[in-house]
């Protein structure tokens, strides 16, 4: 193992492994409790355009999935927002647009043959220097955005319709949730591409909602999963001689198969320890003290009907 | 055409909360689904806004919001336009419209009422004061670590209650709150609400009106192409029969 270790590349893929699990944390957390999947997978197949333009440009592949994922994140954050019922074409529009503009440039690119099963499933273990110093740049921007406007965020996802009469700015707010869910998926995409990203981003999230009940936790116990995933895939990829994207995808899996039957196994076992109590129909009655205490403060204020007219239409 | 000011036979000049005007509204671009609306509602009122099913009640809510805009009219809410002042507004949307899946705890869905305009913005310790007041208000400061989806029916509201409280409001608006309360706790709730009309106007949307008439002021009968009130004794003299086409249907 510690041959392994001494490798400058290896530890670049240990440093993305690490990090990349944060803004994973975050805004897949989001991702997952608002059941976004789709409008996820529909800019990560838009990035994958992005991608494949720079690599024919001979640019780094950050700069054009950063260029295309942001824009096509703001125009899903507008579409969203002005388009509620004609979403799912558009998305599915978005979705193909960028699979089909990323098919031409990455044919026209030499040698895109190699390139492609990069593209597809990831090659953590080539990230070169500035990719690894522009990911952590990227990194630190999404976890800043996501901390310092987490309240707003959380606000509009939980209930748009609330923050939009508190004067929210919810355009501004679901151009920017969407820009950084683009960024995170440039993060993602050079450990496992563009067809396995989608499991990096629901996953750990998904896991870790059968253990914590707030997003906080949530995004905490998905960062520590991810990560220790991305680690353990790392090595388990090395030493079985298998492209560590999908290895930790599998991890992934196994640990969410895992978690659905212990939350199973758990709620039949909690019901036969605690039987229902007899009286637990009486639980609602509870709330009777409170309207009580309220109305005990003084009396009700009896108010002299006030004379209104009537008239048909 | 409905004319219809509840001001023209208010005996002395209140201060008006809510004025709308020639007020016309349509989802399709083919039928109004409310017309001509003219209502003016004062400081301290406690209206209920009954009418039948798909009659408007919470379309005229969304418009009063902000939500919906009108086609034609005007709606002023403190003789100013709504955006300009609707953080005024303490807002309890239908519960059923909620994701009460949503992972939040009570402390949390309550202190996004205190969340500011800005994109980034935090929260103060006054504002920690207000929600832990409210919270202590309504009896649900025991429950603040717990989720949504983990309270009862009746806890869900009062958790809507105090998030709608906890901005201050001078306008209380309610769409349907006493939903899928039993009849003790739905007058328990209006009984409250009674009680918060001393300091603060507020609008009710209910079926419910056999219940709501022991605690409204009055009543705003909407029915697409009408809106107007009833005061309290037409709805018990007119009772069975038609006060306002399908407004009153026992």
């Amino acid at each position: 193992m510690s041959s392994i270790l001494s490798y400058l590349f290896f530890q670049q893929a240990l440093i993305v492994a690490i990090i990349a699990a944060v803004p994973c944390a975050i805004i897949g957390t989001f991702v997952v409790i608002k059941r976004i999947s789709m409008i996820s997978g529909s800019i990560s197949h838009a990035t994958f355009g992005g991608l494949a333009i720079a690599g024919y440009l001979g640019i780094s592949p950050i700069i054009g999935g950063v260029i295309f994922g942001a824009f096509s994140g703001a125009a899903v954050g507008v579409i969203k927002r002005r388009a509620k019922n004609r979403l799912d074409p558009i998305l599915s529009f978005i979705w193909a647009f960028g699979m089909a503009i990323g098919g031409i440039f990455l044919y026209l690119t030499e040698g895109y043959t190699q390139d492609l099963f990069s593209f597809m499933f990831g090659n953590i273990l080539t990230i070169e220097f500035w990719d690894l110093i522009a990911l952590i740049i990227l990194t630190v921007i999404i976890v800043l955005v996501a901390i310092l406007g987490f309240q707003t965020i959380q606000l509009v996802l939980f209930d748009e319709e609330y923050a939009e009469v508190r004067n929210i700015p919810i355009m501004l707010v679901n151009v920017l949730f969407y820009v950084l869910v683009a960024l995170t998926i440039i993060v993602i995409v050079s450990i496992v591409g563009i067809i396995l990203l989608i499991a990096f981003l629901t996953l750990p999230a998904a896991i870790s909602l059968y253990y914590q009940k707030t997003i906080k936790r949530t995004m905490i116990m998905s960062g520590i999963v991810l990560a220790v995933s991305n680690v353990s895939g790392l090595f388990i990829a090395h030493f079985i001689q298998l492209p560590p994207g999908p290895v930790i995808v599998v991890l992934l899996s196994i640990l969410y198969v895992f978690s659905m039957f212990y939350d199973w196994i758990h709620k039949k076992l909690r019901k036969r320890r605690h039987p229902i109590e007899p009286h637990a129909c009486d639980m609602e009655l509870e709330s009777f003290g409170v309207f009580q205490n309220l109305l005990q403060e003084d009396s009700i204020r009896t108010s002299p009907t006030k004379s209104v007219e009537t008239e048909n239409c | 055409m409905v004319r219809y000011s509840m001001s023209t036979v208010q005996v002395e000049k209140e201060k008006s909360v809510l004025e709308v005007k020639d007020l016309f509204f349509s989802f399709n671009n083919k039928d109004w689904a409310l017309q001509d609306v003219n209502i003016e509602i004062h400081e301290g009122e406690f209206v209920g806004i009954i009418g039948p099913n798909g009659g408007g009640k919470t379309t005229f809510v969304k418009l009063v919001l902000g939500i919906l805009q009108p086609d034609m009219g005007t709606i002023r809410l403190f003789g100013q336009p709504i955006k300009n002042k609707r953080r005024e507004i303490g807002y309890f949307p239908q519960i059923k419209d909620v994701d009460t899946d949503f992972p939040i705890t009570v402390h949390e869905a309550i202190i996004g009422a205190r969340v500011q305009t800005k994109i980034i913005g935090f929260i103060t310790k006054k504002d920690k004061e207000i929600v832990e007041r409210v919270m202590k208000m309504v009896d649900i400061y025991s429950l603040k670590d717990r989720k949504l989806n983990e309270l009862s029916g009746g806890q869900r509201n009062r958790v809507f209650l105090a998030r709608a409280l906890a901005t201050e409001p001078q306008i209380l608006i309610l769409d349907e709150p006493t939903a899928g309360l039993d009849v003790t706790l739905q007058k328990m709730f209006l009984e409250t609400l009674k009680r918060l009309s001393k300091t603060v106007t507020i609008l009710i949307v209910d079926h419910n009106l056999s219940l709501l008439e022991e605690y409204v002021d009055k009543f705003l009968c909407i029915n697409r192409c009408m809106a107007h009130g009833i005061n309290i004794h037409e709805v018990h003299e007119e009772k069975g029969k038609r006060v306002s086409g399908e407004c009153i249907d026992e």
